[in-house]
């Protein structure tokens, strides 16, 4: 706990510019490209994707078109896991 | 890879979450389907398990599975999708399905309300790092409101506190990805305050502080601690909060970012 009451004292010693302070709203919208993904990163959303197995099979028979399912674990759709 | 699966093809993925255990959502029935995929593939003797591409024929029967290390190696997957699409002999079409950017079904705004953007990466690349997380935490109109009001009276240069509440909402997402995928509260928020300091054009001038521990895997008690100093504004129906240099996931650099625009 020690060293986490350090760390947190530490950042109000900083001096105001390095807290961002002196950053214009232009540089703060271009930092958010840092970690929002680029368009590259979002190629599963060129894919036409099925809402489920059961519609994928029923849009299989349809369309005489085997299907392709992917099973993972986490959320792809929000990137998270 | 793109232009086979939507031409050939029709797509669908699962989360495994959704199906299997105690948080389950989908009807029985559907998951009676994956069940039963799995299960002829163990009868055939194909590889099986939770992170995997199986490929069925169109009358729905599995056909092949790959898992997905050997998916991602060289041209696998592409080889394997070219052989279905030799074997069914199907002519290239349109996608069955209209490709529309995911996050946008999943996540919309309630009435009046506000939907965030939340990015967070590390900085180095490969695994966990090589695609950043992102979450949309949703705002009722009533609570958006609430927390980017000017207090009554306040002058250029006044600063204030926002609602510590629907601060943690939004910083609780404030890390880049972890096994823990879940957007469920679980992180210990050592601090999480954002100050406003109002500008003379009327815009807000945003700083604040994050200060998160959270485990790397569901239920682990090894907290990793994640740190950031903040910095953003809101102006004009535009909400942006950025981490600073100084953000730190353990030992290593993060950024992320809450963005929010009127629609």
């Amino acid at each position: 706990m020690r060293w986490l009451t350090l760390i947190i004292t530490a950042f109000f010693l900083l001096p105001a510019g390095t807290r961002g302070e002196s950053l214009s709203p232009a540089e703060i919208e271009k930092r958010v490209s840092l970690s929002a993904p680029a368009a590259t990163e979002r190629r599963m959303d060129d894919i036409g994707w099925a809402k489920d197995i059961r519609d994928a099979l029923r849009l299989a028979k349809e369309h005489k078109r085997p299907v392709f399912l992917f099973t993972h674990d986490g959320r792809m759709a929000a990137g998270r896991c | 890879m793109i232009e086979t699966l939507n031409a050939h093809f029709v797509c669908v993925f699962t989360s495994n979450e959704d199906y299997d255990g105690a948080t389950a959502t989908v009807p029985k029935d559907e998951r009676a389907e994956l069940e039963r995929i799995r299960h002829e593939g163990y009868d055939a003797k194909m590889s099986v398990g939770s992170v995997h591409v199986y490929l069925l024929s169109p009358d729905g029967k599995l056909r092949d599975s790959l898992h997905v290390a050997a998916a991602a190696e060289k041209d696998n997957l592409q080889q394997t999708l070219d052989r279905m699409v030799d074997r069914y002999k199907i002519s290239a079409g349109r996608p069955v399905v209209t490709p529309v950017p995911l996050s946008g079904i999943l996540h919309k705004a309630p009435p009046g309300g506000a939907v965030v953007h939340i990015t967070a990466r590390r900085e180095g690349r490969g695994s966990w790092g090589e695609f950043p997380g992102e979450n949309w935490p949703a705002f009722t109109g009533e609570e958006w409101t609430r927390f980017l009001a000017v207090p009554v009276g306040a002058k250029p240069e006044d600063k204030w506190t926002l609602d510590a509440a629907l601060s943690r909402r939004i910083l609780n997402h404030f890390h880049p990805q972890t096994e823990d995928c879940s957007d469920k509260d679980r992180n210990d928020l050592k601090v999480a305050s954002l100050t406003a300091e109002l500008q003379s054009d009327g815009s807000l001038r945003l700083s604040g502080r994050v200060t998160l521990m959270r485990a790397f895997y569901p239920g682990r008690k090894d907290l990793i601690l994640t740190t950031a100093s903040l910095a953003g504004f809101s102006s004009e129906g535009r909400f942006t909060l950025v981490t600073l240099d100084d953000a730190r996931f353990g030992k290593e650099k993060f950024y992320a970012a809450a963005v929010w625009k009127k629609s």
